[in-house]
Formats: structure tokens, C-alpha cells, sequence
């Protein structure tokens, strides 16, 4: 055993003294990091690299991409944000666990290295920034939804006095949202039934729990895990009539009612604009951390039609075409 | 591929999450080799004390003070656990899983879902770095000493009476109450030391990567348990001493492996956690296998590891 | 002296059910006797041993140590004047730890253990001697894993273990029953050395009635949970074991006569 380490020791000090000789070519490094794979963040992340080769650059070209999905492994998204600073030029995190741990990541390398953000709902919150125009080397774009727009949603539809919310009490993105929610709540005079969770096998009790509490409405805010679970509701709200209001477009059309979505793809598209200024030579200081400021009307029909409700006529106007 | 960058981020990534993860399978260890209950606490109580070391950082409390903070209310957890099989009867598993959830709350509570060390806050490594303004250089002098001062301090224990006896009461119950041994103080007792170790990882985890999230510790059981596996298959565990050896290689073995493997160029990291399912069996068959074969002569039947060490030298 | 009084034991058995185990049944040992005591299965000599040592707890009556009430003390507590060897090897020994590790727990028996070095060299030296005198070769073998060792060569350790620390008394339960005969004989003839060479007070149960015969002062023979006979030295010395056969079904026939 002692001989076979000892071989491979060898080994790795060739390979790491080859490296000194071996040059970095000229393309552009840019690593990309998000905790899991699911439609919002993969948007946000196409979009981004969209964007970056609308303004011409391009994979191979000019720059090279490295695509890093943690699935929710803390231990493994640190390793992989550490990869990230030591190789990039520039990365970019796509949610708060993973925008943070660039962050740290970068700093413990003792580097200036360029990091930008997204899907990150409260950024100064979450301690990612200071504030949206003294944020050091990190700038990005903040998914904070309108939620009081949503859930006045609600009091569309006739006969919604309780509604539900469905969250994971572990992110943070979300625990700012359900505050805004209840806000929302009390200022239209709606019950909100609380069915936070930690983890996505506890999304089932939590929905039939809030239901056996007579609920009419559900508010699905951005969160990474709920949305990665949309799909397995949708039987269950649609059965029950339950009204869901989701903030992302992608939780919508996979099982929701309706909602002013966040449109991640245009977030990501917002953030890779920023990045192409960087790259361009741009200071970072002089980029604002921004919001997203668009929420189109999402609807999705095929509730409508499986239930027998029908759209209110105010919203059929706002309707997205 | 860049190497340099590769290579520098194997050579600082594996050696201090492989120290960090060295002590959480120290902890681990306690519990499922000496006290023989996979303690799936730990997936809580890990971010648990990272969580409440950085919230104390934050309030104001020096580094270390927080750390010794966070130990000692993961020690309190563990006699919890314990007192759960030994004074409610619970079976002792189930009492690990109990408290696992009952963590859930208080980390999100404290943490509103995810810590961050504040601006102008430093963690144990920042202060450290303040002598050597080194960052991975105060990282690896901070961890080696942890994983030194722990393990010899483990060793040491465990060879003590009191210590000798923990491990009795894990091995046979019934011979070690004949000696005179109460078993159900020698339990509380383990998993105290475990707990607090687990604590301890937590801790110094949350200082390093300064932030934490509520659910961040999902898998870190699984990982200690990898650990140890790994461990057990390169060295065999002939000794006590080499098997606490095994644990501190192991960890850095372990995140060695997963290193190379985040940087394979176009591996999908889709399939990361199926890899680390497959590298898992693989490990615990050969550990398997190991002891199968190790019960008959090794002259006649040599181990894989035998063979392959004879091939070498021919 | 070894008290016991008035000693009930009842089992609960499945449907609400009561076993008495152990019928009103007293015992006086001696300092120094080696009691051999011999029942057929379900007599209750196990659970006799059990409740003497503290794993079980009489239903009713009291154990008396030296005028000390130890009825109350659980077997941890009350192990420091008790050794015991079991009838499976494995069960008084720890296999995965090595033979000076499982000679340091005996050692320490009924004391507090503390964070002394368990294995300090003065003590080594007590073990190499101690092995030594079973003439097995195991002296040169501490430090191997206790598992390595046949279970004949695991029973004569724990024999060791039992005595390291002189017990107020030796419990031998059916210790040799799972060895070969000629291990069985070798370990029987060591259990009686041991017990004489440290003046010991000890009880054995045992399958063999010839050995009944050979070993010991004091024979006492159980059946249905009831002391049946208890012979002398001399008496023993009379006996054959068909004679041992005809006590048994004589004791059966006046049992069924009363009922």
C-alpha cells in the first residue's frame, strides 16, 4: 500500500511541475455555479451565457464556460466555488448558498475576481452586499418578486378567505418572502396558513395538511425547492381547486394557476449585460445591483380548463400573449 | 486544461475539507464503531454548531470563545441523544432522528435560514491569518493542530480506564457489566464525546466557509460513514491507533477523490451524487471483502490489497 | 458467606401466564466451598446464577453478601464481588480487543475507573505471569485480538479474568459445555486449581454428573426450582450417579403424588 502512495505522489508532483511549463491560453474563464438543477436557475444561467454571446462571446472563442451544479450538497458546492476562484477570470452564482460561497471562496484566494449573482432574493439581507451601489466586487440581480402584486391575486377570484404558503424555512430567499406575504396578507385580510418544511419529502403532508385546513389558495414563492417539486402537485391542487400563485414562471406552467412571475432568463440575460461590462473593462463599482423590474402575467390555461373556474375577467386583460 | 489551477485547487480544497471531514468521522466513528448507532444527528447538529458559532461571531463573541460555545451546547445534544435510548428506552437510531429534527428548528430560527459572517466579524482563521497573511496557510496550521490536538486526545482517552471501558460496554454489554462497568453511563459518555467532535467540525466548518445554511447539512453522515470505510479498506483496522490513522487519510483521501472528480472538464455534475452512491458500494464490497478474506491464511489466499502489493514489487 | 432467602422468581410468560422459575428457595454458601450444582433443564439453575449475580431480580427474598443486602444492586453494581465465566466463550471475553485490553477491564472489576492508563507496564508484568501459569503459550501473545484465540484458550482467559481480582465468588456456568472433551477436561482441571490455589468460594452448574461428583465439597442438585439434595463432601464421596438419576425421579414421583 505504502508503495502504490508513493507511486502516485510521484505522480501528481510530474503532472504539478509539467504545470509550470504549461500556459494558460487565451481564452476567458468564467465559472458558473448553482446549488441545484431546476428550470428557474437553468434559465437564469441560459440566459446569462445567451446574453454574453449576443455581445460576442463565445464558447471556445473568446471564453470558456464551466457549468457547476452542487444538487444541494453544501460540502460539495464550497469545493466547487473554491475550484471556481481559483481558475476563473470571472464566476457567477446563481442562488444566495452559491453567490455567498463564490464570495468566500474568492476572498479566501485573495482575489478581486468578478463575482455576479442572481436568483438571489435579498442580497443585502443575506449579507452578499452592503448595498446596491457599495458592494465591492460582486454585483448581480435580485429576484424579488412582487409578492403583495400576488397576492392580491387572490381577492380576484371569489370565496379565497384562507391561503397557504409553501417554503423551505432553510433559504433565506424564501423566509423574506413569506414575510412579505403575511404583510400581505394582513394589510387584505387574508388567513395565511404556514406549511414551511426542510426537506422536498415533507412538500406532500405540508400541501394535504394545509388543505384539511380549508384552504382555497396557495402562494408558491421562488424557491429552489418547492419548484423542483412542482410537477407532483399539480394532480393534488387541481383536484382541490386550489388557486396557486407562483412567483416563477416555471413553477406556474408546471403546476400553478396563475402569477407575476420572475422571469429568470431576463434576469439572467440583466446579469450577463453587467457581465459583458466587466469583461469589456467596465469598473465593477460603477455597476448598480439591480432588481428585476419586469413581471409579466403568467396563466396557466390548463387549470382553468381541468377545474371548471374560470379567469376573472380584471386579469384576462393583463393576460400575457 | 489549466493544471496549475487544478493542481493548486486539489492541493488547498482536499487537504482542508479533508481535515474538517476527518474530525467529523472522528465523531462519527465514536458513535457507529464504539457505541454501534449510525447517528443521523449529525446531519443536523453539524450546521447546528456552525450555525451558532457564526451567530455568536456576529453578536460580538470572539472566535474561539464561540467555538468552544458551539462544542459545548453539541455535547449537551449529545447527552440528549443519548438519555433518549438510555432513560426513554427509545431504540437508539430512532433517538438519533428524533433529535435530528428537533434540530431543524432551532437552525432555522437562529440562522433565518442562512448565517453570514458579518463585514468587519473574523472567524478563528481570519485571526490566525492576521500572523501568517496566508489564508490556505493559517486554514491548514489551524486544522492540522485541531486534527492533532482531537485525535491524539481521542487516543489518549480511549486507552484509559475510563475510555477502555466506553469501549467494552459497545463490544459486549453483557461482559462489560459482569466487570462491573454501568453501561448506560459509558453510552451517555460516548455519545457526548461524539456529539462534541461532530460540534467541533461544525464549528470550524461554518468559521471557514463563513456562511452556513439551515439545511446545510444534509449527507454530512454519510460522508463521515464513507470516511471511515475508506479508511478501513486501505489500512485494515489491525490497532486502535490505526484505525484514528485511517480516518485523518481517509478524509483526505476521500475529498481527493470527489476534488478530481468536480474537476473531470465535461463531467455532468448531475451525476455526482450517483458517483458518490457507486464509489460508496465499491468501498464498503472491497471493505467486505477484505474481512471475508482476511479470516482465511493469507499466505495461501492473499487479499487484493496482497496481490497487488506482490505485483508491484515483481 | 453467601445468603440466600426465601428466593421466588417468576417469569411472565405470553398470555398473562406466570412461570414460577425458582420456588421459596434458600441457599447458605460457605467461604470456600465449590458447590457443583447439577438440574435438568428448565430447573432453574441459570436463573439461580442470574439472580445471585444481579442480572435478574428476585420476584420476592433477598441476596445477602457478607450480612450486606445486595438484592437491591444492580449486576454492575454488585459485580466487583462476583466473577463469572460463561458457558459461550465469546460472551465473557471481548473479541475485538486484545487479551491485555480484556486482562485490564477484569483488573479493574467493581473499582472506578478513572483516566489512568489502562494498560500500565506493572500490570503487563501481572499478566505475562498470570498466562504464563496456564501454560497455553499466551504470555508471548497478549497484544493479538482476543478473537484469535480457539475458545478453549478464550474460556482459560476468562477464567483469569474472573479471578485477576480475588471475586467473593466464582460463578462457572456450564463453562466447558461448549468445548471439546479434551479442552473440557483440561479447563475443568484449571477451574480447580484456580479455586484452590486462591482459596475461592465457588458455584458451578454442570451438565456432567460424573463431574459433579469428581469437583467441589457440595453437591446440590435443583429440580422445578427446588433444592432436592445437598450433599457433603463425604456423602458425595458415596454417590454414583445412578444414584443421582434415582434422586431426580424419586423427587418427580413425591411431586406428582402431592398434586
Amino acid at each position: 500500500m505504502k508503495k502504490t502512495l508513493r507511486i502516485l505522489l510521484l505522480g501528481l508532483f510530474a503532472a504539478s511541475s509539467m504545470s509550470l511549463t504549461s500556459c494558460k491560453d487565451d481564452l476567458i474563464d468564467i465559472g458558473i455555479l448553482q446549488v441545484m438543477t431546476h428550470d428557474a436557475l437553468n434559465g437564469a444561467r441560459d440566459g446569462f451565457i445567451e446574453q454574453l454571446k449576443e455581445e460576442g462571446f463565445v464558447e471556445g472563442e473568446n471564453i470558456r464556460i464551466s457549468k457547476n451544479a452542487a444538487e444541494g450538497d453544501t460540502a460539495t458546492e464550497n469545493s466547487m466555488a473554491t475550484k471556481l476562484a481559483t481558475s476563473s477570470d470571472l464566476v457567477f452564482g446563481i442562488s444566495t448558498s452559491s453567490a455567498l460561497a463564490l464570495k468566500s471562496a474568492v476572498s479566501d484566494a485573495e482575489k478581486e475576481t468578478p463575482v455576479l449573482y442572481s436568483a438571489v432574493t435579498d442580497p443585502i439581507g443575506a449579507g452578499l452586499i452592503k448595498s446596491v451601489t457599495d458592494h465591492g466586487n460582486i454585483v448581480g440581480t435580485s429576484d424579488a418578486g412582487p409578492t403583495s402584486k400576488n397576492i392580491a391575486l387572490f381577492k380576484e377570484f371569489a370565496g379565497i378567505t384562507k391561503i397557504g404558503i409553501l417554503y423551505n424555512q432553510a433559504e433565506p430567499n424564501s423566509q423574506v418572502q413569506k414575510k412579505e406575504c403575511q404583510k400581505a396578507c394582513d394589510d387584505l385580510g387574508l388567513t395565511l396558513v404556514d406549511g414551511g418544511v426542510t426537506a422536498s419529502n415533507e412538500i406532500f403532508s405540508s400541501l394535504s395538511g394545509m388543505i384539511g385546513e380549508g384552504i382555497k389558495g396557495l402562494f408558491v414563492p421562488t424557491d429552489n425547492l418547492i419548484a423542483s417539486s412542482m410537477q407532483a402537485l399539480k394532480e393534488t391542487l387541481i383536484e382541490n381547486k386550489i388557486v396557486t400563485v407562483c412567483a416563477d414562471k416555471a413553477s406556474t406552467d408546471k403546476g400553478g394557476t396563475l402569477g407575476y412571475s420572475v422571469d429568470y432568463t431576463l434576469l439572467g440575460k440583466t446579469t450577463g449585460k453587467m457581465a459583458v461590462r466587466i469583461l469589456k473593462g467596465e469598473k465593477i463599482s460603477s455597476i448598480t445591483c439591480s432588481l428585476s423590474d419586469s413581471f409579466p402575467l403568467e396563466i396557466n390555461e390548463e387549470f382553468f380548463t381541468k377545474t371548471g373556474l374560470s379567469l376573472p375577467d380584471s386579469l384576462a386583460k393583463d393576460k400575457k400573449i | 486544461m489549466n493544471w496549475s489551477a487544478v493542481l493548486q485547487f486539489i492541493f488547498t480544497d482536499a487537504p482542508t475539507q479533508g481535515l474538517i471531514f476527518a474530525i467529523v468521522a472522528l465523531g462519527v466513528f465514536l458513535s457507529f464503531k464504539i457505541l454501534n448507532v449510525a447517528d443521523m444527528s449529525v446531519d443536523s447538529l453539524f450546521p447546528f454548531a456552525g450555525i451558532v458559532s457564526l451567530s455568536l461571531i456576529n453578536a460580538g463573541v470572539p472566535a474561539f470563545i464561540s467555538l468552544l460555545i458551539a462544542v459545548a451546547l453539541g455535547m449537551i445534544v449529545g447527552y440528549i441523544n443519548a438519555a433518549l435510548h438510555v432513560y426513554l428506552k427509545i431504540n437508539p437510531l430512532l433517538a438519533s432522528i428524533i433529535v435530528m429534527i428537533a434540530l431543524y428548528t432551532p437552525n432555522v430560527i437562529i440562522s433565518k435560514g442562512n448565517v453570514t459572517l458579518l463585514e468587519g466579524k473574523n472567524s478563528i482563521f481570519m485571526e490566525v491569518n492576521s500572523l501568517f497573511n496566508n489564508m490556505i496557510a493559517s486554514k491548514l496550521v489551524l486544522l492540522v493542530l485541531f486534527v492533532l490536538v482531537f485525535f491524539v486526545a481521542v487516543y489518549w482517552f480511549f486507552g484509559t480506564e475510563l475510555g477502555l471501558s466506553i469501549r467494552a460496554s459497545g463490544k459486549n454489554d453483557s461482559m462489560a457489566k459482569a466487570n462491573g462497568i454501568n453501561t448506560k453511563k459509558t453510552y451517555i459518555l460516548g455519545m457526548i464525546l461524539s456529539d462534541g467532535l461532530v460540534s467541533l467540525a461544525g464549528a470550524l466548518y461554518g468559521q471557514m466557509s463563513k456562511h452556513f445554511s439551515a439545511d446545510g447539512g444534509r449527507g454530512t453522515i454519510v460522508i463521515g460513514l464513507a470516511i471511515i470505510f475508506l479508511g478501513e479498506v486501505i489500512f485494515s483496522s489491525k490497532s486502535f491507533k490505526l484505525s484514528l490513522l485511517s480516518l485523518a487519510i481517509g478524509g483526505l483521501i476521500y475529498w481527493l477523490i470527489i476534488d478530481i472528480i468536480i474537476e473531470i472538464p465535461s463531467f455532468n455534475t448531475n451525476y455526482l451524487n450517483l458517483t458518490k452512491a457507486v464509489f460508496m458500494t465499491l468501498v464498503i464490497s472491497i471493505y467486505e471483502l477484505k474481512k471475508k478474506l482476511a479470516t482465511h491464511n493469507n499466505e495461501e489466499n492473499p487479499t487484493f490489497m496482497e496481490r497487488l502489493k506482490r505485483k508491484i514489487r515483481a | 458467606m453467601i445468603e440466600l432467602k426465601n428466593i421466588d422468581k417468576d417469569f411472565i410468560t405470553g398470555d398473562k401466564e406466570i412461570n414460577h422459575v425458582l420456588k421459596n428457595l434458600s441457599l447458605t454458601i460457605n467461604d470456600g466451598d465449590f458447590i457443583t450444582l447439577i438440574g435438568s433443564n428448565g430447573s432453574g439453575k441459570s436463573t439461580l446464577l442470574n439472580t445471585i449475580a444481579g442480572s435478574l431480580k428476585p420476584t420476592r427474598g433477598e441476596v445477602i453478601f457478607d450480612d450486606i443486602d445486595v438484592t437491591k444492586l444492580k449486576d454492575y453494581q454488585r459485580a466487583g464481588l462476583i466473577g463469572r465465566v460463561f458457558q459461550d466463550p465469546n460472551f465473557g471475553t471481548i473479541g475485538d480487543i486484545s487479551i491485555e485490553e480484556n486482562l485490564a477491564i477484569a483488573l479493574r472489576r467493581g473499582e472506578k475507573r478513572t483516566l489512568r492508563w489502562a494498560l500500565k507496564k506493572e500490570n503487563l508484568k501481572r499478566y505475562q505471569e498470570h498466562l504464563s501459569s496456564l501454560n497455553l503459550g499466551l504470555e508471548g501473545r497478549m497484544k493479538e485480538k482476543m478473537s484469535s484465540l480457539s475458545g478453549g484458550q478464550r474460556q482459560a482467559v476468562t477464567l483469569l479474568m474472573a479471578t485477576l481480582k480475588k471475586p467473593k465468588l466464582l460463578l462457572l456456568d456450564e463453562h466447558t459445555a461448549a468445548l471439546d472433551p479434551k479442552t473440557s477436561i483440561k479447563i475443568l482441571q484449571l477451574t480447580d486449581t484456580l479455586i484452590k490455589e486462591n482459596s475461592l468460594t465457588a458455584l458451578m452448574i454442570t451438565h456432567n454428573l460424573k463431574d459433579a461428583l469428581k469437583y467441589g465439597n457440595r453437591l446440590i442438585m435443583l429440580q422445578e426450582g427446588r433444592i432436592i439434595a445437598d450433599f457433603s463432601k463425604e456423602e458425595k464421596e458415596h454417590l454414583s450417579v445412578e444414584d443421582l438419576y434415582k434422586k431426580f425421579d424419586e423427587d418427580l414421583n413425591t411431586e406428582s403424588a402431592k398434586q
